[in-house]
């Protein structure tokens, strides 16, 4: 309660909430382009900083941080481009709903989430900072490998009926992951001599072209007449925001995710990103509905969006109390608000707690504020989908070109989204899952170094390193999970045989 | 049927390659660790397994249904929009750094909104310097994301752009 007076001492000036609210509207749209993910928005934020107070810096890059997570939605309903990586997931089901004529509502779900999401997460953040940061710190390699391979639980519920071309399409993207540079033992894995693949296989390229180039090619191809998404899938559903009621209906989905959002946000190394996968994930399987996903499922969205503006929250923990950035974002912010004479770790409660409050205080102002700041973004946004789409897809090619240029100042990775979009066509063709190839690059440098992390520090007992409690379970829970679709086609089998 | 059992055969042979490639380029194994080849040869195993039955079950069906023709009609192809749209998309991409983003967006976004239906040149040229300007001014000029601006005349043309905007 002391930390929430402090925080609202320092925050509620006029100065500072203008520069929440500036640093808002910045946030959603800097997210919201393609080729800007959160750590570019914080980057860009803090040439901002320079002649701010501590206090006001703050809750300036807080504001943008969380709104550019947010923000990444916008792009991932609209265009099936996600803004940030953190968004993928939510094209699975917000860009169908989008199609089907209700970009609104998609949206609306999406910012509303958020909201809640993050809120939630700012919350939890002051009440277990203390207790959770040092249960995180007993998270070694081995529980993390258990983690990330429960995000890939979700591989064989992505596609029921096509159970083994989902598993080769993840199983694809963890051998994707392993191009590159072997992160233990530095020798060059499948690059055949260039050097340009020594650096790996770039995430967000890849994940633009098979979301973004592959749709705009899938178009290319069925499209003859110039019109616009709506009109050339012939429907005309109601849109609009989505009511109390609806939103009421989805609390399990929202308090699921904000929690899974919340900790895994906590967690070293993890994030946004693996947060969104896996309470997408959980979603799928505890649905009594799992075939809805993918094509237009309202708790599809609010799963996805929910959980990474709760991670933002979560990561907070680590970065404020123990002094450890949970990503790239984060670390950006630490290094700013060191330069500031914040004394992040564990004295920053003692000595500094005005700090921790203004950053509890502006989340939560942040989180409020960015619903109508994105509402105005996103009614501006979602009136592109009426551009015809020889304009729209060709605009949808170039922002997917300037997403992928600017993660490195690279025409590499140009190439290489162009050549992750026809591959990408191919492989849905033929039946194969984009998103489950996504799910598998994302996690698969993360299942990989720290499995072997943990053989190495068992020195090569497998039984140690799959014994350890937490990582027994969470295995345990996974692999049921991941088998489970596989035996119902069977139980289902064998109750059609019997009738 | 033939094309998707060739994509699941071509699959296949790369992947075992793969196996053997990353084995023979491995440095050797250490005792207590998990060496570098060895994890993405667990994933290739299975990837080779998970193809096995997926090309298993590709004829079985086609045994009981479609069989497997393969038509190789050369001008069907050429004269596909899917293969126009890749070739612009591919070219587009390796003449970045020699076109730059202006004169290659310019040139891009004709050819391709051409190429999604938009007949009306006047409409074609006006929707694609005014998309690329707004594009180039925004990411370039607003966000300083620095953009290709090409060799020779092209970035001549790039920077003169530039001083205007």
């Amino acid at each position: 309660m002391e930390l929430i007076k402090l925080g609202i001492d320092v925050v509620f000036v006029p100065s500072t909430l203008l520069l929440i609210f500036f640093g808002t509207v910045i946030g959603v749209i800097f997210g919201a382009l393609p080729g800007v993910s959160a750590s570019m928005a914080v980057v860009l934020g803090l040439t901002f900083t320079y002649g701010l107070d501590p206090v006001t810096s703050i809750a300036f890059l807080v504001a943008v941080y969380c709104s550019a997570i947010t923000g990444g939605g916008i792009t991932a309903i609209l265009f099936k481009i996600p803004g940030t990586p953190s968004s993928a997931p939510t094209t699975f089901d917000g860009h169908p709903m989008a199609q089907n004529g209700q970009p609104m509502k998609a949206l609306s779900i999406s910012l509303i989430v958020s909201s809640i999401g993050g809120i939630g997460a700012a919350i939890l953040m002051v009440l277990i900072t203390p207790q959770l940061s040092s249960a995180a710190l007993k998270f070694g390699p081995s529980e993390l490998f258990a983690i990330s391979f429960m995000g890939l639980s979700v591989l064989t519920a992505l596609d029921e009926g096509n159970v083994i071309k989902t598993l080769i399409s993840g199983l694809m993207g963890l051998w994707l992951a392993t191009i590159g540079m072997d992160p233990i033992e530095g020798f060059a894995r499948f690059t055949w001599g260039n050097s340009t693949l020594l650096s790996g296989i770039e995430m967000i390229p890849v994940m633009i072209g098979m979301f973004a180039i592959t749709e705009v090619l899938k178009e290319t191809k069925d499209r003859s007449k110039l019109e616009n998404i709506k009109e050339a899938k012939g429907i005309k559903e109601k849109d609009g925001i989505i009511s109390a009621k609806e939103l009421w209906q989805m609390r399990g989905t929202i308090t699921r995710s904000g929690l899974i959002g919340t900790i895994v946000g906590i967690l070293p190394g993890a994030g946004a990103t693996i947060a969104a996968f896996l309470s997408y994930t959980t979603e799928v399987k505890v649905s009594k509905h799992p075939e809805r996903y993918g094509k237009g499922e309202a708790r599809g969205i609010a799963a996805s969006e929910t959980a990474n503006n709760a991670a933002t929250g979560g990561s907070m923990v680590p970065l404020l109390s123990l002094g450890i950035p949970g990503g790239n974002a984060a670390a950006i912010m630490m290094s700013a608000l060191v330069m500031k004479g914040v004394q992040m770790g564990p004295l920053l409660l003692q000595r500094q707690p005005q700090y921790m409050g203004a950053v509890f205080i502006s989340m939560m102002i942040t989180n409020i504020v960015m619903v109508f700041v994105s509402f105005a973004v996103a009614k501006v946004f979602s009136k592109i989908l009426s551009i015809p789409y020889s304009v729209l897809g060709t605009v949808i090619v170039l922002l997917a070109c300037i997403g992928s240029y600017a993660l490195s100042s690279s025409t590499g990775d140009v190439v290489l989204m162009m050549i992750a979009g026809i591959f990408g066509y191919f492989f849905s063709k033929y039946g194969f899952n984009n998103p489950a190839l996504i799910l598998g690059l994302v996690l698969g440098g993360m299942i990989e170094s720290n499995l072997r992390r943990a053989i190495m520090l068992d020195a090569g007992n497998l039984t140690a390193v799959f014994s350890k409690p937490i990582t027994a379970v969470i295995l345990i829970v996974s692999f049921i999970s991941l088998i489970w679709p596989v035996i119902k086609i069977f139980i289902n089998k064998n109750k059609a045989s019997v009738k | 049927m033939a094309q998707e059992l060739l994509f699941n055969v071509g699959l296949i042979i790369f992947f075992i390659y793969c196996f053997f490639y990353v084995g023979a380029t491995a440095p050797d194994p250490v005792q207590g660790q998990m060496d570098g080849a060895q994890w993405p040869q667990i994933l290739l195993v299975l990837l080779a397994i998970c193809l096995a039955a997926n090309i298993y079950k590709i004829i079985k069906n086609g045994k009981n249904g479609e069989g497997f023709k393969i038509n190789l009609d050369i001008k069907k192809i050429v004269t596909n929009k899917f293969f126009k749209g890749s070739v612009v998309l591919l070219i587009y991409s390796l003449s970045l750094d020699y076109l730059g983003f202006i004169s290659g967006s310019i040139l891009f976004f004709m050819l391709y909104s051409r190429l999604l239906g938009q007949k009306n040149i006047i409409k074609l040229i006006l929707s694609s310097v005014i998309s690329v300007v707004i594009l180039y001014v925004l990411f370039n000029t607003v966000l300083d994301i620095m953009l290709p601006r090409g060799t020779g005349i092209f970035r001549t043309f790039a920077l003169f752009v530039e001083s205007i905007l």
